[in-house]
């Protein structure tokens, strides 16, 4: 079993530099944060790198991430473990917490917020100077090796006011807020990540720029640069670059007639 | 169609009425001639107007057959929406001698469709505006083709081009071209001042000025022509290099408004005419060659503290004798009002100086030293103590590289600044180079008053009985919120003991069974919950965790079963009811009588629900009446205050709207659902009418759904089919057109809706 476990978070290691651009000093704090041992929440708006970074981020310490997508039937046991029967006899698996825990690797928690509250309370003994995760179960009090590091993610702007981090959660953590990058840092990301021309991704970057302008004007959300990136890969496997704002930011941002009209004479306006 | 079919065909619309055979024989007689399409056509239009009028729609068949001939589907129904209005003003008398009368303006209208017209388009070109341009703009419409920097003025109509997307296009264009003007300062202060500028304090604000600026050259309106030329091949520049796509597109457009242009203007063939040519149509292939100017221009700085460039050229142009009359933009835009974008600036500057030093002086009070009791007396804020500390550069570099951001020094710490306050002083900056010294000063004495101000106030005044919430207002003339323009005060309503309740349930004795036995069929959404002691079925993963904790030598747990619960509503409602004084009489009676029978269906179903009514009477008093609160449960108390509802003044539809957000705000349920109960627009007794009204309503709304809130309105309006659906959209109100049926449909609305 021990073996299993070890093979299972090896494969977590990521070899190959991702990549990432740096556009101030998240990577700075980030880094000093764990070489305190503080746990990280990362905070933006949807498609702005936030995992990204904490590929990077493992990447760059070397560590194994586990990464663990909440949602509201995520209970305690699918992040810390459980028994389970195997021919007679019952064997402990760990949960994904866990697993990083003993291992000391990299835990990113992403949409905290989609947890029920009494799921992440699981998380508060790991996340203040004890470090500690209780397994109830296992009659056994983990303690967490200096690289182990805990890191949650979240997005401010369309949760709803039930879904809200408790103020007891959030205050153990590191915060670093996450934006959509500057233009000419957002150009290159395009640029490097989907292989696309400067001018295109220049094109895009501005069309990106636009629909952010509009989020007083009824856009719950502008496009973000994963959609940037997505619509660039379309342009690039030869979908002409009307078609592909159209189907990769126009559509993907909003259903309303009115924005979906004024968002293609943008693009139009561009390509 | 024969005859028959017609016939048929007419008393499928019409269903279940049963009109008289002579009427229908009457007005289907004429119908018999026409092709089958037609007779379709006004058929399809009866549902519309019978349950308004029986006499009116036999009277439209009839003149239908006369007159709708050459009417396409979108005329047709025009046409009626035409009739309907008239019949609102003047009764069946009205709207017959509309109909006998050939509409001249529809008939051309149907002829006009090329026509792009601005205020059809508003909405999607004030958007795109705002996104090609990242400024607030707004769009209006005028004589003129033109801005001030905040307004984008631009013809009612345009009618350039024989297709109707061209037409659009011009707008497109328009607005393209005004924003790349304002984007690059042909506005800004810093045009405006003899030679290269350096930030130098010796300059006094009237040297900015834009008449004196233009009235130093012998030639002033030379020197305008050619400064604009000059912005607008800037302009055209940039709109090549950022807006590829539409240049392309607008190439066709540009070229047939140029031909319009020739037609125009006087002197034709001048050098200054090509040299407009060139800049308005750069492709260049129409035989327009490159014209000696540009050298100059290309050779020049394009950037906007240069006035030079166009110095040259109209020196150039003096010299050579070659102005001879007045340059005309026309018709790709009007020519540049300076000075109504200088008035603007004006007031800019002093808004945000105003806005500057409230801040800073709000800032300074919250971070200023603190005082101890005994010094109360004798606060000064002092200069010394406190500064505002800008950055300064030495060179451009520096200035181009990162920017330090200014910050405010109390006691030697260092207070950030909040992004409203940064925001105005890059504004300043922008405008005038610098914060200049009085500004900060003026804060610092603010600061100084409004402390002493504060410390001599006491707390002898009483409590305000109940406090006034500010909301904002929307103003779509402008596209913009009114800050805090309007007060609501929550009241509770003083409840009346009587048998009002008592009554209405007995009246309603039939149907309030049925919304009873309905109500409680609702209480059946399934779901299995997981991990329970009893159930209908194992849950095996909870078996499985179980096994392996008995065989791991732990307790297992017991709660083993999945069973199937029904009472997973997650549902909260607040239900908002209009108390203008139109309500006064029968249909106010109604709507508290659907109350009635409402709560005794929501008591059933359980869900959670607020009952509020609203009036109010102008922006400084609207008025929230609490008849429930959420959390509240239906207690005499309430039936007591659901009695005592009567009429009150005006229908103010925004800030109680804006009230039920808060209302809903830590409401822990998935869905949640505002339905609004009115009988007519949304109405006060100030200028909240008309288009004003309803888009605040509609902003009011749209905010609502921003919070994850579900507006949906039921209204007994009979007018009110057209603003609705603009207001709530497609699918989310209800006519009730029988007030006698309100309080069982209210109830059954409700149940369809969370259904």
């Amino acid at each position: 079993m021990t073996k299993l476990l070890r093979q299972r978070i090896e494969d977590k290691v990521i070899e190959q530099e991702p990549f990432y651009q740096v556009q101030h000093n998240e990577l700075d704090i980030a880094l000093s944060a764990h070489a305190n041992q503080l746990p990280l929440l990362l905070k933006g708006p949807t498609g702005c790198g936030k995992t990204r970074f904490m590929q990077y981020l493992a990447w760059k310490l070397e560590l194994p991430i586990i990464t663990v997508s909440c949602h509201d039937d995520l209970s305690t046991s699918d992040l810390i473990g459980r028994y389970l029967v195997k021919g007679n006899e019952a064997v402990w698996v760990d949960g994904p917490l866990t697993l990083a825990v003993r291992n000391g690797a990299i835990c990113y928690l992403d949409e905290i917020v989609e947890a029920r509250k009494d799921t992440t309370v699981v998380i508060h003994p790991l996340a203040d100077d004890r470090r500690d995760l209780p397994i109830e179960k296992l009659g056994e009090i983990l303690s967490a090796p200096p690289e182990f590091m805990l890191s949650v993610s979240y997005n401010p702007g369309y949760q709803s006011v039930v879904k809200d981090l408790k103020v007891s959660t959030r205050q153990r953590f590191v915060s670093i807020s996450f934006t959509y990058p500057p233009e000419d840092l957002e150009q290159y990301i395009v640029e490097r990540e989907a292989g696309i021309s400067a001018d295109i991704a220049k094109k895009l970057v501005k069309l990106g720029n636009m629909t952010r302008n509009l989020k007083d004007s009824g856009l719950a959300e502008g496009a973000s640069t994963r959609l940037l990136i997505q619509t660039a890969q379309l342009i690039k496997s030869g979908i002409d670059e009307r078609s592909a704002c159209r189907a990769g930011i126009v559509e993907s941002v909003t259903d309303d007639d009115t924005l979906l009209e004024s968002l293609e004479d943008m693009a139009r306006a561009i390509f | 169609m024969d005859y028959q079919s017609l016939h048929k065909l007419f008393h499928k619309q019409v269903y279940p009425s049963e009109p008289n055979e002579w009427d229908i024989e009457d007005a289907l007689g004429d119908l018999e001639d026409l092709d089958e399409e037609e007779q379709r056509r006004l058929l399809l239009a009866i549902p519309t107007i019978w349950p308004i009028s029986h006499s009116l729609s036999f009277s439209f068949l009839k003149e239908g057959a006369r007159q709708a001939l050459e009417f396409d589907q979108e005329t047709l129904a025009e046409w009626l929406r035409r009739i309907l209005s008239n019949y609102e003003e003047g009764g069946l008398k009205k709207a017959r001698a509309y109909m006998a009368e050939e509409d001249v303006e529809l008939v051309n209208g149907q002829k006009d469709q090329h026509i792009v017209r601005l205020e059809q388009h508003l909405s999607r070109l004030n958007t795109y505006a705002r996104g090609i341009s990242g400024l607030e703009l707004i769009i209006t419409e005028a004589d003129r083709t033109y801005t001030d920097t905040e307004t984008l003025y631009l013809p009612q109509q345009v009618d350039f081009f024989t297709d109707h997307n061209d037409n659009l296009l011009y707008y497109k264009l328009t607005i393209a071209l005004l924003s790349c003007c304002i984007i690059q300062g042909s506005f800004g202060r810093h045009r405006f001042i003899p030679n290269t500028p350096q930030p130098d304090i010796s300059i006094n604000e009237q040297d900015y000025d834009v008449q004196r600026f233009f009235e130093r050259f012998a030639n002033p309106q030379c020197a305008q022509d050619m400064f604009q030329l000059v912005e607008l091949y800037r302009a055209m520049q940039m709109l090549a290099h950022e807006f590829p796509g539409l240049m392309l597109e607008t190439r066709n457009i540009r070229a047939i408004l140029w031909e319009l242009h020739k037609q125009e203007v006087v002197t034709k063939d001048s050098e200054i005419e090509r040299f407009f040519a060139a800049i308005m149509i750069p492709e260049g292939s129409d035989g327009i060659e490159r014209h000696p100017f540009f050298s100059l221009l290309e050779n020049g700085e394009k950037s906007s503290e240069d006035s030079g460039v166009f110095e040259l050229i109209y020196h150039q142009v003096i010299e050579d004798g070659l102005y001879t009359t007045s340059v005309s933009f026309y018709p790709f835009l009007d020519t540049f009002q300076y000075t109504e974008a200088q008035g603007i600036r004006e007031r800019r500057i002093e808004q945000d100086s105003k806005e500057f030093a409230s801040l800073l002086a709000d800032l300074l009070r919250r971070n200023g030293p603190q005082s101890s009791q005994d010094e109360k007396k004798n606060i000064v804020m002092d200069e010394a103590d406190t500064a505002l500390i800008m950055p300064t550069w030495e060179s451009e570099q520096e200035m181009e590289s990162e920017r330090q951001k200014p910050m405010l020094m109390v006691d030697n710490k260092s207070v950030d600044l909040p992004d409203e306050l940064l925001e105005i002083i890059n504004r300043i900056e922008a405008d005038l180079g610098k914060v200049p010294k009085g500004y900060v000063s003026a804060a610092f004495g603010m600061a100084g008053k409004a402390k002493s101000a504060d410390d001599g106030a006491g707390g002898d005044e009483g409590e305000p009985v109940s406090e006034f919430i500010p909301y904002d207002e929307w103003d779509y003339r402008r596209q913009g919120y009114r800050k805090e323009w309007c007060s609501l005060r929550e009241q509770v309503i003083r409840g009346v003991r009587s048998t009002f309740v008592d009554r209405t349930l007995k009246k309603h004795r039939g149907p309030l069974m049925k919304i009873r036995r309905q109500f409680e069929m609702m209480n059946t959404r399934e779901h299995f919950a997981r991990r329970r002691r009893h159930g209908n079925d194992l849950d095996l993963d909870a078996l499985i965790d179980s096994l392996g904790d008995q065989k791991a030598g732990l307790a297992p747990s017991e709660k083993l079963f999945v069973r199937l619960v029904r009472n997973e509503r997650s549902i909260s409602t607040l239900f908002l009811v209009d108390m203008s004084n139109s309500t006064e009489g029968w249909v106010g009676v109604a709507i508290k009588e659907a109350l009635v029978l409402l709560c005794e269906a929501m008591e059933i179903v359980g869900d959670r629900y607020g009952i509020y009514g609203f009036s109010g009477m102008r922006r400084m008093r609207s008025e929230v009446f609490k008849i429930k609160d959420i959390a509240e449960c239906y207690t005499d108390r309430v039936k007591e205050r659901l009695a005592a509802i009567s009429p009150k003044e005006y229908t103010r539809m925004g800030p109680p709207i804006r009230h039920m957000i808060d209302q809903f705000q830590g409401v822990d349920t998935r869905s949640r659902l505002l339905l609004m109960l009115t009988d007519g627009k949304p109405e006060d007794y100030d200028d909240y009418k008309g288009q004003y009204a309803i888009e605040d309503t509609r902003k009011a709304l749209a905010e609502a759904r921003g919070c994850g809130i579900h507006p949906y309105c039921i209204t007994i309006d009979r007018e009110a089919h057209d603003y609705l659906e603009h207001l709530f959209g497609r699918g989310n109100y209800t006519y009730v057109n029988n007030i006698e049926q309100l309080p069982a449909r209210l109830s059954e609305i409700y149940r369809l809706l969370t259904k």
